[in-house]
Parts: structure tokens; sequence; C-alpha cells
């Protein structure tokens, strides 16, 4: 039974999932999944394992369908699922130790975080050169600046929605996002010609 | 597109853009719809349970309601003076064409069935009886004396000279201990959701003891403050 149509706003196709249709979940899985999976495939730099955070991601979208209000934008909530999950695998794997929130802090070394998919067989398979260079300069980012470079590149979310997603201000998101692009920008030459 | 959406780097932005195959496997598309359909093909439908929620509610209200509504006839029942018509007769003094008389109602039996013979003969014109399921009178009349054959006797007695009061006080009393009662039962109910949801907690099922909270919530205004200790830390983080 599908009463929903094809324009139907996130939040509608939502409830009509935790009210049973099936079919709900699969439009919304299908507008999502992409953003998502770049979301969590460029934190990790290791496709194994973010194909693992993904699914995390999506099972937890199922398993609290019940319990699901619209009191935000549906795709605010999904990142916020995804961006807990990531901070989750950080704490797990012992490779973030959680600093104050001024990220400007360069205690924390980026390249103990994620460690460069120069090695992984991902990477040497990779179709494009350019993937792997992204990838490698992404992981090369302090965490919480490449978090909301890649929440502001990829969720959709205005920067209000990105701060209140991680816990801080505007102007932090946005003094964040800056500090990315510099860093990326200087560790991709050449990036001009894709302009 | 807002100023707060503009990408900060035109070039990096198509960069990230034309980046080819960052998409998730076949295998985990294929994994999560297939979760996802069995969760709810598994699970009862939300709609039977969010109608639940609504009509469970007006149904306790309706049947309280109910029992109030028909216990108050019983403290109205005080038979000062029953009217004539009201008292039952018994086939004799229909027979006999005997004036109903209020001194024989003490004695009038109870069973009201031979008397039903009776009125049905000679009451025929008068409304038709109803069925034995009709919703008890506070003064049922002759005619509907016969088909209230589920009455309770205690309502057909209604002797003449005999002060009902005890019958009225009591009457209150169930009334009251009624609503006692529901306040009781309420609270059993709070308690047995709160356990429920500390078991959950227990068992390592996070999202249904969430979900539990979520629904006690909806049912108790103050859900929250109702919780012990050990779980209101944990309640303020579940989402509203």
């Amino acid at each position: 039974m599908s009463e929903t149509a094809d324009d139907d706003a996130d939040e509608t196709l939502m409830l009509a999932y935790a009210a049973g249709d099936a079919s709900a979940f699969d439009r919304l899985y299908a507008r999502h999944k992409g953003a998502l999976y770049r979301y969590v495939l460029r934190h990790c730099a290791n496709a194994a394992v973010a194909d693992e955070l993904f699914q995390d991601v999506w099972m937890n979208v199922i398993r609290v369908r019940a319990s699901y209000l619209p009191a935000a934008r549906f795709g605010s909530w999904l990142f916020t699922l995804a961006h807990n999950r990531i901070v989750d695998h950080w704490r797990a794997s012992g490779q973030v130790k959680m600093v104050p929130l001024d990220d400007d802090d360069e205690t924390v070394a980026p390249s103990a975080l994620v460690s460069p998919s120069r090695d992984e067989p991902d990477a040497r398979a990779s179709a494009s050169e350019t993937s792997a260079r992204l990838r490698a300069a992404l992981a090369g980012l302090p965490p919480l600046q490449r978090d909301a470079f890649l929440l502001h590149q990829e969720s959709g979310l205005s920067l209000a929605e990105i701060g209140h997603l991680t816990g801080v201000g505007v102007e932090t998101v946005k003094s964040r996002v800056r500090y990315a692009v510099t860093r990326l920008r200087a560790a991709l030459p050449g990036l001009g010609e894709h302009a | 597109m807002t100023a707060d959406r503009e990408p900060i780097d035109p070039a990096l932005d198509a960069m990230l853009r034309e980046n080819p195959a960052e998409t998730p496997p076949a295998h985990v598309d294929a994994a999560i719809l297939a979760a996802a359909h069995r969760a709810v093909a598994s699970a009862p439908r939300a709609y039977s349970r969010r109608h639940w929620r609504v009509w469970l509610p007006l149904g306790a209200a309706a049947t309280v309601a109910a029992v109030v509504i028909g216990l108050h006839p019983l403290e109205r029942q005080a038979p000062q003076s029953l009217p004539a018509s009201d008292v039952p007769v018994t086939a004799a003094a229909v027979q006999s064409g005997a004036t109903p008389d209020r001194s024989n109602a003490a004695t009038t039996p109870v069973n009201p069935q031979p008397a039903a013979a009776a009125n049905a003969q000679s009451h025929a014109a008068m409304s038709p009886a109803r069925p034995a399921s009709a919703p008890v009178r506070a003064a049922p009349r002759r005619d509907e004396a016969a088909a209230e054959s589920a009455a309770p006797p205690a309502r057909l007695e209604a002797p003449a000279n005999a002060r009902d009061a005890p019958g009225a006080a009591s009457a209150q009393r169930a009334s009251e201990a009624g609503v006692t009662s529901k306040q009781a039962s309420r609270e059993v109910r709070v308690g047995d959701a709160i356990e429920r949801i500390r078991a959950l907690r227990r068992d390592g099922r996070e999202v249904e003891a969430a979900a539990a909270l979520v629904q006690l919530r909806e049912t108790v205004s103050d859900a929250d403050a109702r919780l012990p200790p050990d779980l209101r830390d944990w309640a303020s983080a579940v989402r509203r």
C-alpha cells in the first residue's frame, strides 16, 4: 500500500515508512544514499569501513522509525545519525582524543585519524586518480574541519543546521569550512583546472 | 540556492561533483533495503497502534461515563412514590382488572416474566417492548419491564415503601470507589511501563526502551518526573 507520491517530502516518506509502507523507505533511501555514502566514505577513506558505517546508519533509521517525529528536517536527522556514528567510530578505534571545540588546536595529529588510502586495495583499484587525491587531501584535514566541510558539501543543510548538529555556532562552522577549503586547495595542486 | 548553500570554492566543488563511483555497493543497497522491508513486514502496523492510542482513552472515558450514568439512577431510586403505571402488575391483577396498588408493590414478584406475558397481551397497543439488551432506565414502565428481563432484580423491585437510602449510598460509594480504583489502576500502569523501560534497557534494547518512553510521555504528561533517578538522565537524552 503506497499513498505517497514521488515528490512527497522526506518527512512524509519517513512517517509513511514508520506506518508500514516499505516503498516509502525505498524512495527515501534512493534520495539520500549517495550524499550520505559520500559523507561517510570521505570521512573514512576506507571503503570497507565506510560500507559498514553507512549500513549502521540506515539500520539505525530502520530501528527507530516508530519513534521518529518530524521536529526537524529528515536530512538533518539523518546526517545527525551519521555524524554520531562516525564519532562513535573514532572513539571506538581510539584514533581520536576528544579535544575542546575550538578545533584549530592542532594537538590532534590529522595523520593519526584516518590513514590515507594509498595502501588500500580500494585506492589502487580506484577508477579515478582525482578521487584518490581528494580522499588523501580530506584525510589530511583535522576531523572537525573535515566534518564541517563534508556536511556543508553533501548534506544540503544550512550552516545553522550544521552548527546545531555539531553543537557549535554558525561562525564556528563557517570558520571550519573556510579553513578546510584553504587546506584542500593547498593539498590539491591544479585545482583551478576543474573550475 | 541561498548564500548559505553556495559553494565556497567552485573549483573544489566541481572536483567533488565529478568524482565517479562514490555510491554504495550493490550488496550494501540490497542488505539495507531487505532489512527495511523485513522490519515493517514483521512489525504490527503502526496505523493500528496509533489509532489504538487515540481510541483507547476515548473508549475508557465512554466506559466510565456509562458506568456513572448507569449507577446514577440507583441514587434516585428512593421510591417515595411511584406512579401507579410504573408498578409492575401481576397476571392476576390484569385479569381481575384491578388497579395497580402501590402497597402491593413490595410483594410484586421480582421475576418480570409472568407479568411480561400479561403486559404483552393487555398493552399491545402501547409502545413496543424493547429488546432484552436495551439499556436499563431509572423507572421502567410496565410495558418495558417485560422486555428488560435482563435487568437486575433490584431495579424491578422498586418497593414503594422501602427507602433506598442504603442503595443510594452504596451506589455513591461504588462510584467513588470506581474513580479511586481507576486512579490506582492508572498508577499501576505507569509503574509497569517504567519497569518495562528499565528491563528493556537492561537487555540492551535501547531503541525499544526509547519508544516505550515516548509512548509513556503521550499517556502521562509528567512521565519524566515519575521516572526513577536511574532512568532520568537517560530519558533526558531521548528525543521527544
